[in-house]
């Protein structure tokens, strides 16, 4: 299986905790948004937040479904949950 | 017409609500959020998409409630106690329209932009910082 390096953008607590507003996934070819997010249980730093942490994927600035396939090129970010705030 | 920005600079409600006048707009409706209580909020954006979904909120209020126009603009980083962090100025032919296509765009621009915020209270070196977290916005 070949493998695509994807850029992944951080933002508030994910972007703390890495200690950088961008990282790099290695997916095999074919990953979904899923995979991007399993990737992270790998990663030194975003492992544990990311194990409890509700996170959706955007792609090219769209949220998308965990089944969203990615393709090389795509502007991929992870967004945490946002401030919203009560009504 | 729509008009969505984020933006580092103090926000200028009057200036938003000069954008949606329009001839055939009989009511005007403003929002203002506003940082209460705590010393500041810094606001931290994912800037190209958060216009890109505050444009597209604001397209589907337009639609679904007859509005004349409705515009919208989020402050980032240090935002003072008093002072607006996202205002929403919004026309419609009456009023009715205008209240609930105001309402149904600040409720969602919180739900659905991509933009966070850390509470920040007390002196500079021993200030507290506290993040504030909501709900993560639902797949399109």
């Amino acid at each position: 299986m070949c493998g695509v390096i994807v850029s992944v953008r951080l933002f508030a607590m994910l972007r703390e905790r890495a200690g950088s507003d961008r990282i790099e996934l290695e997916l095999d070819d074919g990953a979904t948004a899923d995979d991007a997010l399993a990737a992270l249980a790998d990663h030194p730093q975003l492992a544990e937040l990311a194990g409890r942490l509700a996170i959706r994927v955007a792609v090219n600035r769209e949220y998308v479904d965990g089944s969203q396939p990615l393709r090389p090129g795509d502007e991929l970010a992870l967004i945490p949950p946002v401030s919203g705030g009560s009504l | 017409m729509i008009r969505a920005r984020v933006t580092g600079e103090p926000l200028s409600l009057d200036a938003l609500r000069e954008a949606v006048s329009r001839p055939g707009a009989g009511a005007t409706v403003t929002f203002s959020g506003t940082t209460r209580n705590v010393d500041r909020l810094d606001y931290e954006a994912y800037a190209e998409m958060a216009e890109e979904r505050i444009a597209a909120i604001l397209r589907s209020c337009v639609e679904r409630h007859g509005l004349e126009a409705a515009a919208a603009e989020h402050r980032v980083g240090a935002v003072p106690r008093e002072q607006a962090s996202v205002i929403v100025a919004v026309s419609a032919a009456h009023r009715e329209q205008a209240f609930a296509g105001a309402r149904e765009a600040i409720d969602r621009i919180k739900a659905e932009a991509p933009i966070w915020k850390v509470e920040v209270s007390g002196p500079p070196g021993g200030e507290r910082r506290r993040r504030v977290e909501g709900t993560i916005p639902e797949a399109s």
